[in-house]
């Protein structure tokens, strides 16, 4: 295959101008040499002078000839690896738009077809519960309903999945968008969670970001989220959401809670696709939520990081690029 | 009570089709639903035609249609309808699986006039299809049954 590659690349430069080229070198080296004969001729029958200056003249032309037919040379390779590397990255692209349309595809089929027996597990366990509730005792009854909570459980791992696999594959849609009304729009999608419970928010100005603007509502919707669960147990939650300056090239966020926190111990843990640092049964989720969040962050060019004092809060830190609108920043 | 409004499920999965059924049962609309096991059937039914020749010869109030069907899918099936002037009239829910980004725009942009995700929790799964069935076979008026008493 790479051979292919390096003849087709190689045809277009071959043509007519560089040949015309070497042909035009080749009668200056003839000159040069002429030149540099006649030169030796002379010293040698006496002229020295006259033989130096033409002896030195064929020797310098010959040279700067030579020179510059290298650097022809080395120019030529220059566009021919262009050319190659140019045509490896158009077959590559090729090859991955035909992977991603292959991954399309199976999710696409993974929600469809996936879903299905999940959503009949669930269902027919159901209306046997209903329909054979009293013949059941306890037991029987218990078995019934871990079923279908299992099977709706499966289907939320699926569509999380689903979810995460889009955040990878989506083309970011980059443009100015504001923080802080990702922030309140996050808080609002949330507010059943934040029903009845006392709060107090701590909100700092929040700047405006070059970013793909879903995505980042995301990332606050999933933080916010995870700051409201695990605070649950306070009888006051406090959450804090704010900008650090840096002297890097990046500008740091973070969401600050009072909740249970985690080990930092298991850190690394943290970002991970289905990982979980609580039991299921002390905190719900499908432990896909900040693997969403490190996904999007570091498709923009930024970090994610995390702190924690064992039930005394936690602190999720994100970074983004400094944008500098007309900068250079793809 | 026989003047219920029939609804024409487009179902092709069986299991499917008896949750979907049983969901009707409850609000005891379900001998009123005819069934379509895929995309031609429900073509079939829509134009009288193959095994609906004698079929009654009032539309359906609504149309339940599933989208991942053998042979003609639910997008086909919406776009033919709408695409009919009598059929056109006739409310199309979309009871899908999925809640993928491009079948929902695309049957709005065919025209559908609902689109359901068919919940994996078998309570609101039934709670949807009582809502719609409720909505569209009882509440909802339908197109006059007859255009040709119209003109």
């Amino acid at each position: 295959m790479m051979g292919t590659l390096h003849d087709k690349a190689q045809e277009p430069k071959g043509g007519p101008s560089h040949s015309h080229f070497h042909l035009l070198q080749l009668v200056v080296m003839i000159a040069a040499a002429l030149f540099f004969f006649t030169g030796v001729l002379s010293i040698l029958l006496g002229q020295r002078p006259f033989g130096m200056v033409y002896a030195g003249m064929g020797a310098a032309v010959a040279l700067l000839t030579k020179k510059i037919a290298d650097r022809q040379r080395a120019h030529k390779e220059l566009l021919n690896l262009n050319e190659e590397l140019d045509q490896r990255v158009k077959e590559r692209t090729a090859q991955l738009a035909v992977a991603n349309k292959e991954l399309e595809a199976f999710s696409y089929s993974v929600a469809h077809d996936l879903r299905a027996p999940l959503r009949h597990m669930s269902g027919f366990a159901d209306l046997l519960q209903n329909h054979a509730s009293a013949a059941l005792d306890e037991k029987g009854r218990r078995y019934l309903q871990i079923i279908s909570q299992s099977a709706q459980e499966m289907g939320r791992l699926i569509d999380d999945l689903l979810q995460f696999s889009r955040t990878g594959r989506t083309e970011l849609q980059k443009r100015v968008v504001s923080l802080g009304q990702l922030v309140d729009e996050a808080r609002h999608e949330l507010r059943h969670e934040m029903q009845g419970r006392d709060i107090i928010w701590k909100l700092g100005p929040l700047p405006e970001v070059h970013a793909d603007r879903a995505m980042l509502r995301l990332v606050w919707v999933n933080l916010i989220s995870n700051a409201l669960k695990f605070t649950r147990h306070r009888e006051q939650a406090q959450i804090e959401i704010g900008q650090r300056s840096s002297n890097n090239n990046e500008q740091l966020f973070f969401i600050r809670d009072n909740g249970v926190g985690f080990d930092m111990k298991y850190v690394n843990k943290l970002f991970g696709v289905f990982q979980r640092l609580h039991r299921k049964q002390e905190f719900e989720g499908t432990g896909i939520g900040l693997a969403n969040v490190q996904r999007i962050i570091l498709r923009h060019g930024g970090r994610t990081w995390a702190e924690s004092v064992m039930d005394s809060g936690a602190t999720f830190w994100f970074s983004l690029p400094n944008y500098s609108p007309g900068g250079n920043k793809r | 009570m026989s003047d219920l409004k029939r609804i024409l499920l487009v179902e092709d999965d069986e299991r499917d089709l008896e949750l979907t059924l049983t969901a009707l049962e409850e609000y005891h609309l379900a001998n009123e639903v005819a069934v379509a096991y895929d995309g031609e059937e429900a073509l079939d039914y829509l134009y009288r035609r193959g095994n609906f020749k004698t079929r009654i010869s009032d539309n359906p109030a609504v149309v339940l249609l599933d989208l991942k069907m053998p042979k003609v899918d639910g997008l086909e099936v919406l776009r033919q309808m709408k695409a009919d002037d009598e059929l056109k009239m006739i409310p199309v829910v979309v009871l899908s699986s999925s809640a993928d980004a491009q079948d929902v725009v695309e049957s709005y942009k065919l025209g559908v006039n609902a689109y359901v995700v068919k919940p994996v929790d078998i309570q609101q799964f039934l709670e949807a299809v009582k809502k719609l069935g409720l909505f569209w076979a009882v509440i909802n008026e339908p197109p006059p049954r007859r255009m040709s008493k119209l003109e």
